[in-house]
């Protein structure tokens, strides 16, 4: 029964996952400017990826498990400091207008 | 005490991690590794807090992981939305922290970062000031008084 639970959790995750990570490579092409795009990469780096590594539960392997654990955690501390660094320097370069 | 023990005990968690093991000599080598880790960062730090500071922080961990949980979910939907069908009105706001601790500005930062309707562009930490872009700017006071909103009732006491 829990290896049902499991399966069906993961199974969709992964979809949810998928599809964040879809829908962020449409935003990507469709978005004007470097920022607006850098809100959609942030949909793919944040909870797209999150959730298809979060889908290994699905294995029921606890060392595959660990490693998604691990590679959320990392993910998470360093896709914002990414997304800052591509920002700032599309900043120094005169994008985005004055500030409101 | 109680903040010391705490990061020998997380450090000590992520080595087991990352070994994907919990055999006694790899948690023996764990929590020696953290406890030097930990050894040589409380050498470095000037001042240290007391335990009931480290305790009321800790209390507010709940509050801000969950906080910033739902913050990703709600403005995840606004990033799809956007996605689909074009951002309404993107710009850059200006988002004052007030005199706050390196800490506490680093973690507006990553608060900021996570979320994926907020760009973290710039920061000035001697003025106290966030250069964030938003999907819709269109009333930047609304933007500013979310935020510090979020901060009040999230992030402050963990990061005062």
């Amino acid at each position: 029964m829990m290896s049902v639970v499991l399966d069906v959790a993961g199974g969709v995750l992964l979809v949810v996952g998928l599809l964040l990570l879809t829908i962020a490579l449409v935003g990507v092409l469709r978005m004007p400017g470097t920022y607006s795009q850098l809100h959609a990469q942030g949909l793919a780096t944040g909870p797209g990826v999150i959730c298809v590594l979060a889908s290994s539960i699905a294995t029921e392997n606890a060392a595959t498990i660990s490693y998604a654990a691990i590679g959320i955690v990392f993910t998470v501390l360093t896709s914002p400091v990414a997304a800052h660094a591509i920002a700032r320097a599309a900043r120094r370069r005169g994008a985005g207008g004055d500030p409101r | 005490m109680i903040g010391i023990v705490l990061r020998v005990v997380v450090l000590a968690g992520l080595y087991l991690l990352v070994v994907s093991s919990v055999k006694l000599g790899d948690v023996a080598i764990g929590l020696v590794l953290a406890s030097l880790v930990v050894a040589v960062g409380h050498r470095r730090r000037a001042a240290s807090r007391s335990d009931s500071s480290t305790v009321r922080r800790l209390a507010g961990v709940p509050a801000l992981v969950g906080g910033t949980l739902v913050d990703v979910v709600t403005s995840s939907a606004e990033v799809i939305r956007c996605c689909l069908r074009g951002p309404p009105d993107p710009g850059l706001v200006r988002l004052p922290t007030g005199p706050t601790s390196p800490s506490s500005f680093a973690a507006w930062g990553v608060r900021l970062g996570i979320t994926p309707n907020t760009v973290v562009v710039d920061l000035d930490e001697e003025r106290g000031e966030l250069l964030v872009h938003v999907l819709d700017a269109h009333d930047p006071d609304g933007v500013r008084a979310e935020q510090a909103a979020a901060y009040q009732s999230r992030q402050r006491r963990v990061f005062p």
